[in-house]
């Protein structure tokens, strides 16, 4: 079993209790404006070009088959042509070109992923499938959780939540813990920030709650968008009504992620979105 | 008419040298400490907890450094005769080591130790005297009675010193007790154990917890033990090791210790570490200071025990570090701490030069270079023997013979074979770097062909920048946790640290091999050119089995696994590890990484905590960082001391980060 992978992140200390690794799958059927990690979005490779870091050597060029530099003095990228085969990343030395994505085998995932087994224990740790989305690839996914979970590993997955039912509960049941993402509790918002419809999404969390599976809300407050007396309380319900809710972690809002968008070529949608401090924060997470 | 010049000048311990000159060189040097402790100065009291407190003050010139150490440096060649510095060169200067100056990285025949303070301060040295009277041999039984007479007289003096100047009334009356009586109360054992450490020159603690637990109540020893530690670090001594034994008594010792540059400590932990006891240590390791560092117990005991049988069981739990964290067993051992430091990338820039050009396989190439480590190593290990029963005939040391076992039972000098065990440990510096340079070869001239061996001879004895900025980038090196790369590795250290199994040693067990720099890492880089690794020239070593020049991307869990990958039971001298963090690191994440790392085989690590940016500004303005302290090679220094390319070297590690990356 193969798929995209965008980065295997060892010793990760967010994505669930202890010490995990974290597995970034490439591909999400969320488009949300906000997104920070825009390289993930798409299950295909993707090259970035960082132009600052460019010598112009011209390197890129000679490697390239699909034309996409059309002057050999000149990294000049043209995205369209790309096939994102990664040749010109592999020769860039000053790091100004750089591939987003990588097939690899279930074998190949979970032989880093025992590597660090050890620290596993000694922290009440696992692994953690992140995105992008994990269902986008569920097969990957869930041959991934079944085998660590076989091995005693803690699994975890971070999920939009958004795939069939089936696709679902065929992932959940390898995994010891989700944190499940609710970007906004507005169907009509939810359409036009995300992109896809929020009903299969609180489907998919009450299947969660029913099969007793652990989890946690992941909100995130993104100013002038969902900062929302009505969303941060809907959230507080959704909570309340569910048993197996082990709370909600809510994800301030940051811009770190801005200038992978001028690396992918891509306009970015909240150029004026400021930052919660700390108090603001403090606040919305009093409601919840 | 020499000791008349002697005394002129008021080198009263020197001139105790000649008074009897019929008699062996171990009774003269008796008499001459004897003598020093009779007429020496004694330190001013300051209203300290222990006496003596401070530095040493060392007016005499000549003595004492040569009456305990290693040897006769510190005579000014002004204040005599030349026929009476001829005499004394002569005479005290006859021993030099002959290991090879270039394979001397971090040490050269230098020895630390450990006086056996629990038995002084349970015995008394008053009880040693009926002991010492069993030593057939007449020199060395009248000898050491002079050291115990000196040592008392100096006791003698310091009481009344202190009575005249009003001193604390409990030191006068604890003074009185130890270490002449037994200790009684756990302030007499800190108090007598701080007179025992100024008699060895304040070189190590030893095994303090388990040592003060028979006389602790329970009671506040903080600023004793505070005192205690400051007289070792102002004295530049060196290390201490606690257990967990007695939990209340282990936190005051580390409490105690916080902030401070020395002692570094050698903290044994495992899963069964009361919480409280991981708690301090992080905390202590969040201060600043590097310290503690975490031991493993179970691996480093167990595997000194295979390597050397004849140790007993209950001896194994005096372990402790002597100098940077050299292993010893308190009391009990003559460690060659550091005889020699084989420069491992030295003999692999000699063998590219000599033999790159001409290998058909890098397998051959591989077999050459082993070879010629394998070679020195013998050499060393040759010259080691010779330089050691030199030392026993040129440089026997009285005052070790007193406090170390079983010297005195065995009635044999210290240098000469007394202590119960003994062993020599060669010390391998540059391993990473060579573990890597022989990778790029690998890559670079045999799988890929990209260049032959001349040419890559020729670019590195250029110094050529897009090489060097090529080999950095290549994914085949240490510190990424690559199956490969850690299979390697293991071979290569393996057959290296494997090479010191072979041979006797005369006085002791056998050699054992480590990899502990000093901060002898960054002279050892002076002469060696631009190396495979990506090491330009001139510039230091590796520091100790670290991952070099920021390789270590992956995070911390994928440098410790590459390190356990190395054949670390096969470096019980120990194997240092040095581990830069950030300050997001949790304290329960930090504790699951060291027992993680000890669940895989790691024996020994150690911490800094700071970021690139404190480190920077340190290396900018070092008026506003005067108590940054980093680890380094096997020790904990100030930063502002270290040298400027240690400097960077340091400020160029990675810093490992606690959270998401």
């Amino acid at each position: 079993m193969n798929g995209r992978i965008l980065n295997i992140q060892r010793f990760c200390t967010e994505d669930g209790p202890g010490i995990r690794t974290t597995v970034f799958m490439k591909g999400c059927p969320l488009r949300c404006i906000w997104c920070h990690n825009p390289e993930s979005q798409k299950v295909c490779a993707e090259i970035s070009f960082n132009k600052s870091k460019c010598v112009e050597c011209g390197k890129c060029a000679a490697v390239c088959e699909n034309g996409c530099r059309a002057n050999k003095k000149h990294a000049l990228y043209q995205r369209k042509l790309c096939a994102g085969c990664g040749k010109c990343a592999e020769i860039c030395e000053s790091g100004a070109l750089e591939k987003h994505g990588e097939i690899r085998s279930a074998d190949e995932i979970c032989r880093v992923i025992l590597k660090d087994r050890v620290y596993y224990e000694a922290s009440g740790g696992g692994v953690t499938l992140s995105g992008g989305e994990p269902l986008y690839q569920w097969e990957l996914a869930e041959e991934i959780l079944r085998r660590c979970s076989d091995e005693g590993i803690h699994t975890a997955i971070e999920t939009c939540g958004y795939g069939s039912e089936k696709v679902f509960r065929q992932v959940i049941k390898h995994c010891d813990l989700v944190l499940f993402d609710i970007k906004e509790t507005d169907a009509a918002l939810h359409k036009r920030y995300t992109g896809v419809d929020l009903k299969p999404i609180l489907r998919n969390l009450s299947i969660l709650n029913s099969e007793e599976i652990p989890f946690f809300i992941r909100a995130p407050i993104i100013p002038s968008l969902n900062d929302r007396i009505e969303h941060f309380t809907a959230l507080r319900k959704l909570r309340e009504s569910m048993k197996s809710c082990l709370g909600i972690q809510v994800m301030p809002y940051h811009n770190i992620g801005r200038h992978k968008y001028d690396l992918l070529g891509r306009d970015y949608a909240c150029e004026d979105i400021p930052e919660p401090d700390a108090a603001l924060t403090e606040y919305w997470k009093s409601l919840i | 008419m020499i000791i008349n010049e002697l005394l002129s000048i008021g080198e009263y311990a020197a001139a105790g040298l000649y008074e009897e000159t019929d008699r062996d060189l171990f009774y003269r040097k008796s008499l001459a400490l004897r003598r020093y402790y009779e007429k020496c100065e004694l330190a001013e009291y300051r209203g300290e907890y222990l006496y003596p407190s401070g530095v040493t003050e060392q007016k005499m010139r000549v003595a004492p450094s040569y009456l305990t150490g290693l040897s006769f440096n510190a005579l000014s060649r002004d204040m005599l005769t030349s026929d009476s510095f001829e005499r004394l060169s002569r005479e005290f200067c006859a021993y030099r080591s002959s290991v090879p100056e270039e394979h001397t990285v971090a040490g050269n025949m230098y020895t630390h130790s450990i006086p056996h303070y629990e038995r002084i301060l349970r015995e008394g040295l008053s009880s040693y005297t009926d002991r010492i009277k069993q030593i057939e041999d007449t020199d060395m039984r009248e000898g050491l009675l002079h050291v115990v007479k000196g040592i008392e007289c100096h006791l003698s003096r310091c009481i009344d010193y202190l009575e005249s100047v009003h001193a604390d009334r409990r030191l006068i009356d604890a003074l009185r007790t130890v270490p002449m009586n037994p200790a009684k109360s756990a302030y007499e054992a800190i108090v007598g154990w701080n007179y025992i450490m100024y008699l060895d020159g304040c070189d190590n603690i030893g095994c303090l917890d388990t040592g003060l637990m028979p006389y602790y109540n329970g009671e506040n020893l903080v600023p004793y033990l505070e005192n205690l530690y400051d007289n070792l670090d102002k004295n530049n001594g060196y290390s201490m090791s606690l257990g967990s034994l007695c939990p209340s008594l282990t936190l005051q010792c580390l409490r105690a210790a916080k902030g401070r540059r020395r002692p570094m400590i050698e903290l044994f932990v495992d899963e069964s570490t009361p919480e409280e006891i991981w708690r301090e240590a992080i905390s202590t390791v969040k201060s600043g200071g590097g310290q503690p560092a975490f031991y493993n117990g179970d691996a480093l005991l167990g595997g000194l025990k295979r390597r050397f049988p004849t140790i007993r069981s209950e001896d194994l739990k005096r372990f402790c570090g002597g100098g940077c964290t050299e292993s010893m067993l308190a009391g009990l051992s003559n460690v060659g701490s550091l005889d020699a430091g084989i420069n491992l990338l030295l003999i692999l820039e000699k063998t590219i030069y000599a033999e790159l050009a001409r290998s058909e396989s890098f397998e051959s190439f591989y077999e050459k270079y082993t070879g010629e480590v394998q070679k020195t190593v013998e050499k060393v290990k040759g010259e080691i023997n010779r330089s050691r029963a030199k030392r026993a005939k040129y440089n026997p040391l009285p005052m070790r013979t007193l406090l170390i076992d079983d010297c005195i039972e065995r009635g044999v000098e210290y240098n000469g074979g007394g202590a119960r065990y003994g062993w020599s440990i060669i010390s391998f510096a540059g391993l990473i770097n060579v573990i890597d340079s022989l990778l790029a070869i690998k890559t670079l001239v045999f799988d890929e062909r990209k260049y032959t061996g001349t040419e890559l001879t020729e670019l590195l004895r250029d110094g050529n920048e897009a090489l060097l900025s090529e080999v950095i980038r290549l994914e085949k090196c240490h510190g990424k946790d690559i199956d490969e790369v850690n299979e390697f590795a293991h071979c290569l250290s393996k057959r290296i640290f494997s090479m010191t199994e072979g041979g006797e040693l005369i006085f002791g067990e056998g050699f054992l091999s480590a990899s502990i720099q000093f901060s002898s890492q960054a002279y050892a880089g002076r002469n060696i050119g631009s190396t495979p690794d990506g090491r330009t020239a001139g510039s230091p070593l590796c520091d100790s089995l670290a991952a070099i020049f920021g390789k270590d991307k992956y995070g911390p869990t994928a440098l410790l696994n590459s390190v356990t990958a190395l054949d670390l039971s096969g470096a019980l001298g120990v194997p240092v590890v040095n581990l830069n963090i950030s300050n997001n690191f949790s304290d329960e994440i930090l504790k699951a990484l060291i027992l993680g790392y000890m669940k895989k085989g790691g024996i020994q690590l150690q911490i800094t905590y700071a970021s690139r940016e404190e480190l920077e500004d340190a290396y900018l303005h070092p008026e506003r960082h005067g108590n940054l302290i980093v680890r380094v090679g096997g020790y904990s220094e100030y930063f502002n001391r270290l040298p400027d390319e240690l400097k960077r070297m340091i400020i160029n590690r990675t810093v490992q980060e606690g959270g998401h990356q």
